[in-house]
C-alpha cells in the first residue's frame, strides 16, 4: 500500500510541471477563448456581454461556411496524401531488396525541415500562372489546360492543401515507417512460406497491425488540416476574397483586421470542438480493438 | 585456449574502489565539497547578473524634466518662441520611436533624428521597425500596456486606440508650438481628428492614387492614351490583343483594387468614392457605386490583369511594369521617384483614365486615395509623455522637410518652400504643379476609420477583381456595409 501510494506520488511529481505548463500555455488560453467569444471586444476596450451573437452571426457569414469547407478539404489532402501515400513509401522503404532505401528515407524527410515560408513561395513558383512549373509542363505537351492554380474558384484550396501535404509528408512517413519496422519479422516469414503475395501480405498484416498509428496519424493530419493558416497566409493571403479562407485565417481576419476578437473568438471556439469531434471519433472508431498475431 | 579474465580488481581499481567506498561511507564532507561546487558557480552566477542588470539600466528614474528649446528648425513666420532653459543632459530621455524605418525612408528618419538633435539634445529616441501586418505588432503592444512612446498611427489605429483611451491629446502641444503655421492649407485638415482633436502632427503630404505607364509601349503599339473609360477599355483590348498586360495591378494586396474601384466611383462624378461610405454617408445601392463595379467587370473581362495577379506583389508589378511587360502601373504617388528611376523618359502619369467620358472635365481634378489624419501619435501612458508629445510634433515637421530634401517629395505639407536637393524629375515636377489644382480626395484603404468596413470592402473587391459579378459584388458589400454601421 505504502509503495502504491509513493509511486502514485512519484508520478504526480513528475507530471505535474509539465501539467501546469500545459494548464498555462494552452488549456487556460482554450477557456479564455471561449469566455471571450460571448463579448463583443475589440481587444483593447472593455467587453460587453452579448450572449451567443457572436455563433448566430457565425452562421449567417458566407466566411465561416467557405471557412469550414476548405478546412475539411486541406484535412482531407492531407490525410489522402500522407497517411495513403505515407503508407506507400513506407512499406517499399522497408523492403530489403529496394536500393538506396537510405538516400530515399532521407530525400523524403527534406521538405520537412524546410521553413513554411521557403516552402510556400517554391510552391508559389511552381503553381505560378504566367509560367510556373505545372502550366509551363501543360504548355510543353500540348495541354490547354493552363490554370490560375492559387486564384481560381475551384483550385485555390487543393493547390494550397497539396502544397501543406508535400510540405510534411515525411512526418507521417517517418512515424509508419517506424511502426512497420517494430512488426515481428516472423509473421513476414510465415506469410512467405504460406505462399501471400507481397501485396496481400502487407494488406492483411502490414495494414491491420498500423491501426495504432493510423490512429495517431490521422489526428494530426486532420487536426493540422482543419488548422491550416500559413500556407494560405503567404500563398494567397486567405484571397481572391474568402477563397481559401480557413476558420483559423478566418479568426485572424475578425480579431487582428476588423478588430473583433469577440468574433474572431467564436470562430477559435468553433475550431476547437471541431478538432476535439474528429479527435473523439477517430479514438471511437479506429483501432477499436488491439490486434495482434 | 580460454583467456584469462582477472577476477579480483587490480591494486589501482582496488584503490579506486576504496576512495569511492570512503567517499561513501565518510558521506558528509565529500559530498558537501562537491555540492558546495554548483552552488557557488550560482552564487557567483546570480552575482554577476544583479551587477549586469544594474549596469544596464536606461536611467529613465534619473531624467531630467524636459524642458529644451521647442523652437523647431523651420523659419517661417509665426514659428514658436524659444525658451531658454538650464542644459539638460543630451541623451537623457530615452524614448522608444515605432516607424517605418526602412527602405528609401531610413535616411529620412536619419536626418530627422539629426536635426531633433539640435532642437531637443535631452531626447533619443530608438527606432523600432514597423511590421507589415495590418498593424497587429502595434495593437498587440496596445493591449499589453507596452506601447511605444511614439509611433506611427493611421486613421484607423487612431479610432481604435482613441477608443480604448490609448492616444495623448496633442492640443496643448500643437497649440504651444503652433504646429498648425507651419502647415499648408490642404495639409492643415489632416492635423485635427473628427472629434475636434489632435492625435498626431501630419508627416506626409496628401498622395493621390495614379496610374503610371509607359509611353513608349503606347506610342509603339498605336494605342492612344485613355482620357476616359471608353478610351481605357480601348486601350485594354489594344494591348491584350498583343500579349502585353494592359495593368500590373499587385493584387495579393488588397488596396490597389480599392483604389481603382474608388477611382472608378470617382470618375462617375461622385468626389466622396468609397470613403463616403466610411463615413456613413449612402449605401450600395446607389447607382454609381453599381457603376463602377459594372466598369471593373468590364475591363477584367477584356483582359485588364495577367493571370497571376493575384499572386503579384509590388515588386513583380514593378518588374513587369520596368521590363515592358504590362503598360500601366497603379501605385500611389509616392513611387514617382522609384517608377522614373526604372523608366526614365519613358514615364508618365495619369489621374483617372476610369472618368465617364462625358464628365471627365467636370472630374479631372478629384483624386482618388490621400485624405486621412495620420502622422506620429503618442502613447498616452509614455513615461515621458509631454517630451514624447513635443519631441513627436517637431519630428513630424522635419520628417516632412527631409523628405523634400531627401526624397524630392514634391508634395510637401509644410508652407516653408524647401529645395529637394537632386531636384524633381518631370513626373514629380507634373505632379506637383498639377496639385495646385487637386479640388477634392478620397482615401486610401488604410485610411477607413470603421476597420469592419475596411476588411469588407478590401476582400469583396478581391472578388470582383476575380471575375464575381457585379450585381453580387454589390449584394455582398451591402451586407458588409449594414453589418459594420452596427
Amino acid at each position: 500500500m505504502n509503495s502504491k501510494r509513493s509511486y502514485n506520488i512519484a508520478l504526480l511529481v513528475f507530471t505535474l510541471p509539465t501539467l501546469l505548463f500545459f494548464t498555462v500555455i494552452v488549456v487556460y488560453p482554450i477557456l479564455q477563448t471561449f469566455q471571450k467569444s460571448f463579448f463583443d471586444w475589440d481587444g483593447l476596450s472593455t467587453p460587453s456581454f452579448i450572449g451567443f451573437d457572436n455563433y448566430v452571426r457565425l452562421l449567417d457569414d458566407d466566411d465561416f461556411w467557405v471557412s469550414l469547407k476548405n478546412g475539411l478539404i486541406f484535412a482531407l489532402v492531407l490525410v489522402v496524401y500522407q497517411i495513403g501515400l505515407g503508407t506507400l513509401l513506407a512499406i517499399a522503404l522497408s523492403t530489403k531488396s529496394l536500393r538506396g532505401r537510405k538516400f530515399f528515407r532521407t530525400s523524403y524527410f527534406v521538405p520537412v525541415v524546410l521553413s513554411g515560408v521557403v516552402v510556400s513561395q517554391l510552391w508559389i513558383a511552381i503553381y505560378n500562372a504566367d509560367g510556373g512549373l505545372i502550366n509551363s509542363l501543360f504548355h510543353l505537351f500540348g495541354i490547354q489546360y493552363e490554370q490560375a492554380w492559387l486564384s481560381g474558384e475551384h483550385t485555390s484550396i487543393w493547390a494550397i492543401a497539396f502544397s501543406g501535404a508535400w510540405h510534411h509528408l515525411g512526418i507521417q512517413l517517418v512515424l509508419i515507417y517506424t511502426a512497420i519496422k517494430s512488426i515481428p519479422e516472423q509473421l513476414y516469414e510465415a506469410a512467405t512460406i504460406d505462399g501471400a503475395p507481397f501485396w496481400k501480405m502487407h494488406w492483411k498484416i502490414t495494414i491491420p497491425l498500423l491501426s495504432e498509428t493510423y490512429k495517431f496519424c490521422l489526428v494530426i493530419a486532420i487536426t493540422g488540416g482543419l488548422n491550416a493558416f500559413q500556407n494560405m497566409f503567404v500563398m494567397t493571403n486567405g484571397g481572391p476574397g474568402n477563397i481559401s479562407y480557413t476558420l483559423t485565417f478566418m479568426m485572424y481576419k475578425a480579431a487582428f483586421r476588423s478588430g473583433e476578437y469577440g468574433y474572431g473568438s467564436a470562430a477559435a471556439a468553433v475550431l476547437v470542438l471541431e478538432c476535439l469531434i474528429f479527435t473523439i471519433l477517430i479514438n471511437k472508431f479506429i483501432a477499436r480493438e488491439k490486434i495482434s498475431y | 585456449m580460454y583467456k584469462c579474465v582477472p577476477i579480483l580488481p587490480s591494486r589501482r581499481q582496488e584503490k579506486t574502489v576504496y576512495n569511492e567506498i570512503d567517499h561513501k561511507t565518510r558521506g558528509k564532507n565529500t559530498v558537501n565539497h562537491f555540492l558546495k561546487k554548483p552552488a557557488t558557480m550560482l552564487a557567483l552566477l546570480s552575482m554577476v547578473a544583479l551587477s549586469l542588470t544594474a549596469c544596464g539600466s536606461d536611467n529613465k528614474d534619473n531624467n531630467a524634466q524636459p524642458s529644451a528649446s521647442v523652437s523647431p528648425s523651420a523659419s517661417a513666420s509665426g514659428s514658436a518662441p524659444a525658451e531658454e532653459t538650464k542644459a539638460p543632459e543630451p541623451g537623457s530621455i530615452k524614448l522608444k520611436f515605432y516607424a517605418q524605418y526602412s527602405g528609401v525612408e531610413m535616411p529620412v528618419y536619419d536626418a530627422a533624428k539629426e536635426a531633433m538633435k539640435t532642437i531637443m539634445p535631452e531626447v533619443d529616441v530608438e527606432f523600432e521597425v514597423a511590421a507589415q501586418d495590418d498593424e497587429q505588432k502595434i495593437k498587440t503592444y496596445a493591449a499589453a500596456g507596452s506601447l511605444p512612446d511614439i509611433f506611427f498611427a493611421s486613421s484607423g489605429l487612431i479610432e481604435t486606440l482613441k477608443k480604448s483611451d490609448n492616444l495623448y491629446v496633442m492640443d496643448d502641444v500643437v497649440k504651444e508650438l503652433n504646429i498648425e503655421s507651419l502647415l499648408n492649407e490642404s495639409s492643415k485638415p489632416m492635423l485635427w481628428n473628427k472629434d475636434g482633436h489632435s492625435y498626431s502632427v501630419p508627416n506626409v503630404g496628401q498622395w493621390a492614387g495614379v496610374f503610371y505607364y509607359n509611353k513608349d509601349l503606347f506610342a509603339e503599339h498605336n494605342v492612344k492614351v485613355p482620357t476616359n473609360y471608353d478610351e481605357l477599355l480601348e486601350a485594354v483590348k489594344a494591348f491584350k490583343a498583343k500579349d502585353i498586360t494592359p495593368l500590373a495591378l499587385f493584387a495579393k494586396e488588397k488596396w490597389p483594387g480599392v483604389l481603382m474601384l474608388d477611382m472608378a466611383v470617382v470618375g462617375s462624378a461622385e468626389p466622396g468614392g468609397l470613403k463616403r461610405l466610411d463615413n456613413g454617408e449612402g449605401d450600395f445601392s446607389e447607382e454609381v457605386y453599381l457603376k463602377g463595379a459594372q466598369k471593373i467587370a468590364e475591363l477584367i473581362q477584356a483582359g485588364l490583369l495577367s493571370k497571376n495577379a493575384f499572386n503579384t506583389t509590388a515588386d513583380d508589378a514593378a518588374a513587369q511594369f520596368k521590363s515592358g511587360k504590362a503598360a500601366m502601373l497603379l501605385n500611389g504617388a509616392w513611387s514617382m521617384a522609384a517608377q522614373y528611376e526604372n523608366l526614365g523618359d519613358k514615364l508618365d502619369i495619369m489621374y483617372n483614365p476610369l472618368a465617364d467620358a462625358d464628365k471627365a472635365d467636370q472630374v479631372q481634378w478629384s483624386m482618388s486615395g490621400g485624405g486621412f489624419n495620420q502622422g506620429f501619435a503618442v502613447s498616452k501612458n509614455s513615461k515621458n509623455v509631454e517630451a514624447a508629445a513635443k519631441y513627436a510634433a517637431l519630428f513630424s515637421i522635419e520628417f516632412a522637410k527631409q523628405r523634400v530634401i531627401q526624397l524630392a517629395d514634391p508634395n510637401s505639407i509644410l508652407v516653408e518652400k524647401v529645395v529637394p536637393t537632386n531636384g524633381l524629375n518631370p513626373v514629380q515636377q507634373k505632379y506637383a504643379d498639377d496639385s495646385v489644382n487637386f479640388k477634392s480626395m478620397t482615401t486610401f484603404a488604410w485610411g477607413y476609420e470603421n476597420a469592419k468596413y475596411k476588411t469588407s470592402i478590401e476582400d469583396n473587391t478581391q472578388k470582383l477583381f476575380a471575375g464575381q459579378k457585379p450585381e453580387d459584388y454589390i449584394k455582398d458589400m451591402s451586407k458588409a456595409l449594414e453589418n459594420a454601421r452596427k
